[in-house]
């Protein structure tokens, strides 16, 4: 916390978010879809505008009227999720094959990625899905193509809850992730005014920035003030309909609908394309490709199964059993330690929450002998007393992998401690830190075994097996 | 719930436009009890929406027409058919209501011919007063539910008349608050925050019965602390799905707010001479008093004052020219104990003498500077 304030100050004095981390820890597709949705307040499963496109054309804005006919509701989510469904599947043109538990997988070379405005979009988009799932119409062309539009909403919305996913981008998220300012995590939750804290306007100041951009939403909930423009603008569509059919005055209505939906989009959309730009420029983490592949995976697999998922919905749980749930949750606790180390050797400022604790330490090798027979062994001399007992496991950020260093001593040394490291096994040179460099050791490593392992072997050990 | 308008004035709002007190308002002042500003606004029912607006801090006010919608229309599914619905939900939900089931009484008094304005809500209150004290006599045709309920209170020295919009479920002398509200339950899980508002609410409701309760010298303890949030279930309006709640918390952290409202004659006489502007003022003129007013009373920032009162935005920005951690959170704050402001915590980190109580951040503060300095330069692996 020490580190968030002392940022946060440092934002405050010099009147713009300053970077809490020195690579790019998310990927930024070179060509992804944005989304833009805003919600229709009477219905929380349903919308009332949704727009996407790619950066290189103009976002295509799809209106839900609300109407209470459910075939025109119906045709409208399904003009939207048509279009959807096309960009979201059309990154899969291209694949490769992979290695995947064992079996040779066909997936897309690159994965998809949607870019939104923040989690709330997420959440909406997750709700539409749930509502969409279950639609049916008369037409089969049109339930199918809800079905998969909806089949991709619940999977972008379940798999944006793995850590480190780049599938989904959200805006806010990944800023926060990315930047310090000096507002609290509640106005952090503004697109617009956490942008205007990183690059406030001229030489304005990030809060006055901040304060002037706040009149604007990112979505799905517009302002109060247009909330109340949109109930009118829906109420006047309501009465034209009431007079019968799809004459010129619901035209008119529905017009004046799209143009309002427009106005609050576009500020959003050059928005969303400004952030993606200006970040894709930072440097990428080291780490962030095995991510990329994992997303790869995950998205082959989800377009492998949508087909079945598509013909018999009832294949779509909600609910989790409980070995569902404890399966999802080893899944969920892996991803979030493995993407903490990952980021961590990416990214010295990763580290330093481990440093501030004292759980790991930090200093110039004095001495590293490597010995064919006896291991490793390495001298530590750190700026500050360390805490950590005698027998402890620590890795080297060089290389944190495999069997980790143990700490054989700690003498006291003026204001810091002389650290002596020992490796009982045999350690390849190029994996022991060089005398005279600086050093990071914690407890941070790739393991295999970093939880408890669900599946059994596909081979049984020698000890289960019935004697020969 | 509202309730209706005022006797007697409070001297330092006796200019300022008033509103009605609502749930709503007393849920919000619920959150910033800390704040002797919100405490004269609310003691003085002060309308500070009005008396920001025009302003460059103006809140940006007013529901969703379109959500207000939705909630009376689930409302309106509720009481289909003599809430059979609702009462179907509550039977299923505790044997102990069961009773419902058998010998349902609706006291409807919403639907009283009364006169409107105050003296309709006071017929009202005095209608609710006696169903009430039936009830917790346990008398033989005491009601089962009750539906617009007024009750009357005391809020910072003055008379209030607060209109339910919740519901109560009476059975064998227990009393239990039923609150509706239109947000669905998805899966069996909710938005928690707005779980939280409504049981607030309830908590509120709960609290001004017991009130009412004792005032009359019958026991508090029947206004049960289990109450029951009325939600739709998944995608479909017209299927509500009970859930029960414990409002033990709530209801404590209401009958404190009430006790609050009441106001320290140190804090009148710290204030003497300053009061709310009018109205009409201009503009600069109404947020230069209010400024005096905020520095004389004294406030107490938080982020979360965004969500609930009127002058969070004034008041941000004092904490903010102030240099206040405060704008960062609560937690922020708590964290680096001692440290006030952004400078201070600068100066701190680059080795300025901390003071006592500046002790334990101010370590915190140097090494996580030289940390930082040193993984810039790139020191790493």
């Amino acid at each position: 916390m020490s580190l968030q304030t002392l940022l946060s100050a440092t934002a405050y004095r010099q009147g713009r978010a300053v970077r809490s981390a020195l690579v790019r820890h998310r990927a930024i597709e070179s060509d992804p879809v944005f989304l833009v949705a805003w919600q229709n307040g009477f219905d929380p499963f349903s919308c009332a505008a949704i727009a996407f496109g790619q950066a290189h054309a103009a976002p295509e804005l799809f209106l839900m009227s609300g109407s209470r006919e459910a075939d025109i509701e119906a045709r409208e989510f399904a003009a939207a999720a048509q279009r959807f469904c096309e960009l979201f599947e059309s990154y899969a043109v291209a694949s490769s094959r992979v290695d995947y538990q064992g079996r040779k997988l066909e997936v897309p070379v690159w994965p998809a990625q949607v870019v939104i405005p923040n989690g709330a979009t997420l959440r909406l988009l997750g709700r539409i899905g749930r509502r969409l799932a279950g639609m049916r119409h008369p037409d089969p062309a049109v339930t199918a193509v809800l079905r998969r539009f909806a089949c991709h909403l619940l999977w972008l919305a379940r798999h944006a809850d793995l850590p480190g996913q780049q599938i989904v981008l959200s805006c806010t998220d990944f800023l926060n992730a990315h930047w310090v300012s000096a507002m609290s995590a509640l106005e952090c939750e503004s697109l617009f005014a956490l942008e205007a804290w990183i690059a406030p306007p001229g030489r304005t100041r990030g809060f006055e920035a901040a304060v002037a951009a706040e009149r604007f939403s990112a979505g799905p909930q517009p302002k109060p003030e247009d909330a109340q423009t949109a109930a009118r603008l829906f109420g006047a569509l309501e009465k034209a309909r009431k007079g019968g059919g799809e004459g010129p005055a619901v035209e008119e209505a529905l017009g004046a609908l799209r143009e309002f939906y427009r106005g609050l989009t576009s500020p959003v959309w050059a928005l969303l394309l400004a952030i993606a730009g200006r970040e894709r420029d930072i440097p990428a983490g080291a780490h962030l490709a095995r991510r990329i592949e994992r997303d790869r995976i995950a998205y082959g697999l989800h377009l492998e199964g949508l087909g079945r998922a598509v013909a018999d919905p009832r294949g779509l749980r909600f609910r989790e059993n409980a070995r569902a749930a404890a399966l999802r949750r080893d899944e969920l606790e892996r991803a979030a330690a493995l993407l903490e180390v990952e980021e961590a050797i990416d990214d010295p400022l990763r580290m330093l929450p481990r440093l501030l604790s004292g759980e790991a330490i930090e200093g110039e090798v004095l001495t590293c002998t490597v010995s064919r027979t006896d291991g490793a062994t390495a001298v530590l001399c750190t700026e500050e007393p360390c805490t950590l007992p005698p027998g402890l496991a620590l890795w080297w950020s060089g290389a944190p992998f495999g069997r980790g260093w143990e700490i054989e001593r700690v003498e006291a040394t003026g204001a810091g401690s002389k650290v002596t490291l020992t490796q009982p096994v045999r350690k390849d040179p190029a994996s022991c830190p060089a005398a005279g460099t600086r050093a990071v050791f914690s407890p941070l490593h790739f393991d295999d075994h970093l939880s408890y392992a669900l599946s059994l072997p596909a081979r049984a050990p020698w000890t289960h097996r019935p004697p020969a | 719930m509202s309730s209706s308008d005022d006797i007697g004035e409070a001297p330092w709002a006796a200019r300022a436009p008033r509103h009605s007190l609502t749930v709503s308002v007393l849920a919000a002042a619920a959150e910033h009890t800390d704040c002797t500003f919100s405490k004269l606004a609310l003691a003085g029912r002060v309308n500070l929406e009005k008396l920001f607006g025009g302003t460059r801090y103006e809140p940006g006010t007013g529901a969703d027409p379109m959500a207000i919608k939705r909630g009376r229309l689930f409302e309106e599914i509720l009481k289909k058919d003599d809430y059979a619905e609702l009462l179907n939900l509550l039977y299923e939900q505790d044997a102990a209501l069961g009773a419902l089931g058998a010998d349902v009484r609706i006291a409807r008094l919403r639907d009283l011919s009364v006169p409107a304005g105050r003296s309709g809500l006071e017929v009202r209150a005095e209608a609710t007063r006696r169903e009430l004290a039936k009830i917790a006599r346990r008398d033989w045709d005491a009601s089962t539910l009750l539906d617009g309920a007024v009750i009357r209170a005391r809020i910072g020295g003055e008379v209030a008349y607060f209109e339910a919009d919740g519901l109560a479920a009476a059975s064998n002398g227990s009393l239990h608050v039923v609150e509706a509200k239109s947000f669905p339950l998805i899966d069996g899980r909710c938005d928690p925050v707005k779980l939280g508002a409504a049981c607030a609410q309830a908590g509120l409701y709960a609290a001004l019965v017991r009130a009412q309760l004792r005032e009359d010298g019958l026991p508090s303890e029947a206004v049960s602390d289990t109450g029951f949030i009325v939600l739709p279930k998944n995608t479909r309006l017209g299927r509500p799905v009970l859930l029960r709640q414990n409002l033990s918390f709530h209801i404590r952290r209401a009958e404190r707010l009430l006790s609050l409202a009441h106001l320290d004659e140190a804090v009148v006489q710290r204030i003497e001479g300053r009061s709310f502007p009018a109205a009409g003022t201009g503009a600069a003129e109404r947020i230069e008093g209010l400024s005096h007013l905020m520095d004389q009373a004294g406030t107490h920032y938080r982020p979360e004052c965004l969500e609930h009162c009127a002058a969070a935005k004034l008041c941000r920005e004092r904490a903010y020219k102030a240099g206040r951690l405060a704008i960062l959170g609560d937690q922020a704050s708590r964290e680096m104990s001692g440290v006030e402001t952004f400078d201070r915590a600068l100066d701190l980190a680059a080795g300025a003498d901390p003071l006592d109580h500046e002790r334990e951040s101010a370590r915190e503060l140097v090494r996580a500077r030289r940390l930082y300095r040193r993984a810039l330069k790139g020191a790493g692996p």
